[in-house]
């Protein structure tokens, strides 16, 4: 008997969509499986051709999955990207820990992307001796916890040692002042075919390295009074460190030839000697060396210098997050495996030696460079437990390390409203300040200003 | 042709030939080969509902919501309001038809002429043909880094070392926003001739050659030839190109996003990389989706009236 065509037709569509339905209803999982067992995934597992982190990955999660038998962990190699980030949570496939940096937290936080963990900063013991100033980054305006800081950094003066010599400066004489930037930068510029300062300007990067200048000269960009955020880009430190900057484009001539940089095209260029300065996140030691070839002994490393009145350093860092749709049990887990893998370290010292001597082995970093993320006696036992394995120089890096244990030193963190809208404006005024000789900087930042209300009025009316 | 009366789905007429034929009678569509044509369209249409039919329907859904693929609410225009009042609209708007305009003028004739050159030539027209193609074969991305060197600002950059053998001064290129929107055009251009030229090509080749003989009979020379002949018959071709052309440039977004970000002072920020910016760097998908949808449907009115005038003109 032969079957109606528009039968024919109707049940092939209906085949269609239930196989489309189908394949929706599969792409999102729940990890808990019966008996309380839970499969855990977990983003941020190194590359193929990164054999000795890979070594070192493969490594901790075994012996996390014997020391907790319930939990099992399904690695990715998935990072946070911004572009693929919303598309992987709407579709079920992003993993239910993972890192994100700091920058992006407080809008994934506004935007309730995810979970509340201020419950285990109670419980876990090795939660509590985090630094304040790192923990603070992670606390929504509820006061809340969304994430765990798994490493911490200040932005800084970036300092190429080889270039230093070239020009005939010690790169061991910390630059104690702006002053004392500009003129090494414009040293470095005369006596050598580098530029003296590369001044990131691109992705947004530019802003963020703008607000850390700023906060240096005294001024924040946003201000924050409870739950609200105004918008302060039109101050008079902004204003002092574009001008500073406009000198050193215009009449130095000590920032190079090229104003469209971020970190991906200014890296590669610093670690070859094409910049003897670069301001951005200390602990980037690790992508310069690692990723573009530095000789780790040129690496140097200061502080950024503090004007009369300046209010610290821009903080930044790595979060470990947790989806705001996981289950408890997930979310239990979740914040176990990132205690195990990134923090315990600090309250084992045994354990600390051990795992810094797998990472020397498979051609680690050791330590991580960075702001230590515990109180200066912690960071200095770990420090000893770990020294037989130290690879990094760390002599170069001493102003820097003992700056950031002194109590006067201060970290400041990064803006809580649309942070990336607000250093995206900032790119544009950095811009047009490096490509326009006489660009009105005032008038630069009062736009930027008017438009940076609109976006932070926007979003709390949103939120 | 094909008589009637031979086809063995129509009955013959009657002698007589007076007599209504009955109508026609619709055979089932398994029959007339229709479950064939849907098991061959299917793949297709499956392909296409999910990755572009679904994904513009849900576009236009989010365009009306805040989103955050956890909980999602409507929030009717607010989107649109939004977009309307972002001050880098205006902006991404000029900055858009000022590329639309300069890849006109630049880019636009270039393929035209390249088409001509080289069917004129009546050695080596295969390897030209060849190399105008090649930097189609070219990823975009690969070609756009490899102009990323050729614009190096400084005096070593490679146009600014040919520059300097004749005594000019180092240009910005992509570092001024007087010149960096020009630079972008330029690559455009360069990526994107060849595909084009082959096109005209086609088009020019397919001439008959007879209407050439006959006029240089009448003794036309050959930019009379190519004035009179050439173009003329080539109009179709160039009014669709032309069309496609108007399209794509207005969704410009590759070359300003590698080569510049937008920059600098937001001189390169295009319409589309500001529904990016919304999408991937705010967050702010129902933005995205509200400008991305608002683009469309003026590039859709616009489509519409050129090929309405473009027919009218053709008449």
């Amino acid at each position: 008997m032969s079957r109606h065509p528009r039968r024919v037709a109707v049940e092939l569509i209906a085949a269609v969509t239930a196989s489309a339905l189908l394949l929706t209803a599969c792409s999102g999982s729940s990890g808990e499986a019966a008996g309380g067992e839970v499969t855990l995934t977990v983003g941020g597992k190194p590359q193929a051709t990164d054999e000795a982190a890979l070594a070192l990955w493969d490594e901790k999660v075994e012996q996390f999955e014997t020391e907790n038998p319930d939990v099992t962990i399904e690695a990715s190699e998935v990072v946070y990207d911004p572009q693929t980030f919303a598309a992987q949570l709407a579709g079920g496939t992003l993993p239910v820990v993972m890192g994100v940096p700091v920058t992006e937290i407080q809008s994934l936080i506004n935007r309730q992307q995810l979970k509340d963990v201020s419950s285990y900063y109670d419980s876990e013991e090795v939660l509590k001796q985090l630094n304040e100033s790192v923990t603070a980054n992670v606390q929504g305006t509820d006061g809340a916890y969304y994430g765990i800081p798994v490493s911490a950094f200040t932005l800084a003066v970036l300092v190429n040692r080889d270039v230093f010599e070239q020009a005939g400066l010690d790169p061991d004489q910390t630059l104690e002042s702006w002053e004392d930037i500009a003129a090494a930068a414009s040293t470095i510029t005369e006596k050598t075919d580098a530029a003296g300062l590369g001044q990131l300007t691109t992705t947004n990067q530019g802003g963020w390295t703008l607000a850390a200048t700023s906060a240096a000269f005294g001024g924040l960009i946003e201000e924050t009074n409870g739950e609200q955020t105004s918008a302060n880009l039109d101050n008079d430190a902004t204003k002092a460190a574009l001008e500073y900057l406009s000198d050193l484009r215009w009449n130095k001539n000590a920032l190079g030839s090229n104003f469209l940089l971020d970190f991906d095209s200014a890296g590669p260029a610093f670690a070859t000697g094409e910049y003897g300065m670069l301001v951005g996140a200390s602990e980037w030691y690790n992508p310069l060396v690692r990723n573009f070839g530095m000789d780790p002994e040129a690496y140097g490393l200061f502080p950024l210098p503090q004007k009369a009145g300046g209010l610290g350093s821009l903080g930044g860092g790595s979060v470990s997050v947790i989806r705001a749709d996981a289950s408890e049990a997930e979310t239990a887990a979740g914040v176990a495996w990132s205690n195990f893998y990134y923090l315990d370290r600090f309250a084992d010292l045994e354990f600390a030696a051990e795992e810094a001597a797998g990472m020397a082995k498979d051609g680690g970093t050791v330590p991580r460079v960075g702001l230590p993320l515990v109180a200066p006696e912690t960071y200095t036992a770990y420090l000893e437990a770990i020294e037989p394995s130290i690879n990094v120089p760390l002599e170069n890096l001493e102003t820097y390390y003992s700056a950031a244990e002194s109590p006067d030193f201060k970290v400041v963190t990064e803006p809580r409203t649309e942070a990336q809208q607000i250093y995206g404006l900032l790119d544009t005024v950095l811009q047009a300040v490096f490509t326009e000789e006489n660009a009105d900087i005032d008038a630069l930042l009062a736009e930027a200003q008017s438009q940076a209300e609109t976006i932070v009025a926007g979003a709390q009316t949103q939120s | 042709m094909t008589s009637v009366t031979s086809s063995p789905l129509v009955p013959p007429v009657a002698a007589g030939g007076d007599s209504v034929p009955p109508p026609p009678q619709r055979r089932p569509l398994l029959r007339r080969g229709g479950l064939s044509t849907i098991l061959i369209l299917l793949p297709a249409v499956v392909l296409f509902s999910l990755f572009s039919w679904w994904p513009i329907l849900r576009g236009l859904v989010i365009a009306f919501q805040k989103t955050n693929f956890i909980t999602t609410s409507w929030v009717g225009i607010e989107n649109f309001e939004r977009v309307l009042a972002d001050p880098l609209l205006g902006q991404a708007l000029e900055n858009t038809a000022l590329y639309t305009g300069l890849a006109l003028v630049i880019g636009f004739p270039v393929p035209i002429f390249l088409a001509v050159l080289l069917a004129e030539m009546r050695r080596a027209r295969g390897i030209s043909s060849f190399l105008v193609f090649l930097p189609t074969v070219i990823p975009p991305v690969v070609s756009i880094l490899l102009w990323q060197v050729f614009y190096d600002p400084g005096p070593d950059g490679l146009f600014n070392s040919i520059l300097a053998t004749v005594g000019v001064d180092p240009l910005p290129w992509l570092q001024s926003p007087s010149s960096a929107m020009l630079s972008i055009v330029l690559v455009a251009t360069w990526g994107a001739a060849g595909s084009t030229t082959i096109i005209y090509l086609a088009t020019v080749l397919s001439i008959d050659s007879q209407l050439y003989e006959a006029a240089e009979i009448d003794g036309a020379g050959i930019f009379r030839r190519i004035w009179h002949i050439t173009l003329p018959q080539m109009r179709g071709t160039i009014l669709l190109l032309l069309l496609l052309q108007l399209i794509g440039t207005f969704q410009v977004f590759t070359e300003p996003f590698l080569l510049t970000g937008g920059g600098p002072n937001n001189s390169t920020l295009t319409l589309l990389m500001l529904i990016y910016r919304y999408a991937f760097i705010y967050g702010n998908f129902g933005q995205a989706a509200a400008l991305s949808l608002m683009l469309a449907a003026a590039l859709s009115v616009f489509a519409a009236i050129y090929l309405w005038l473009s027919r009218k003109w053709s008449k």
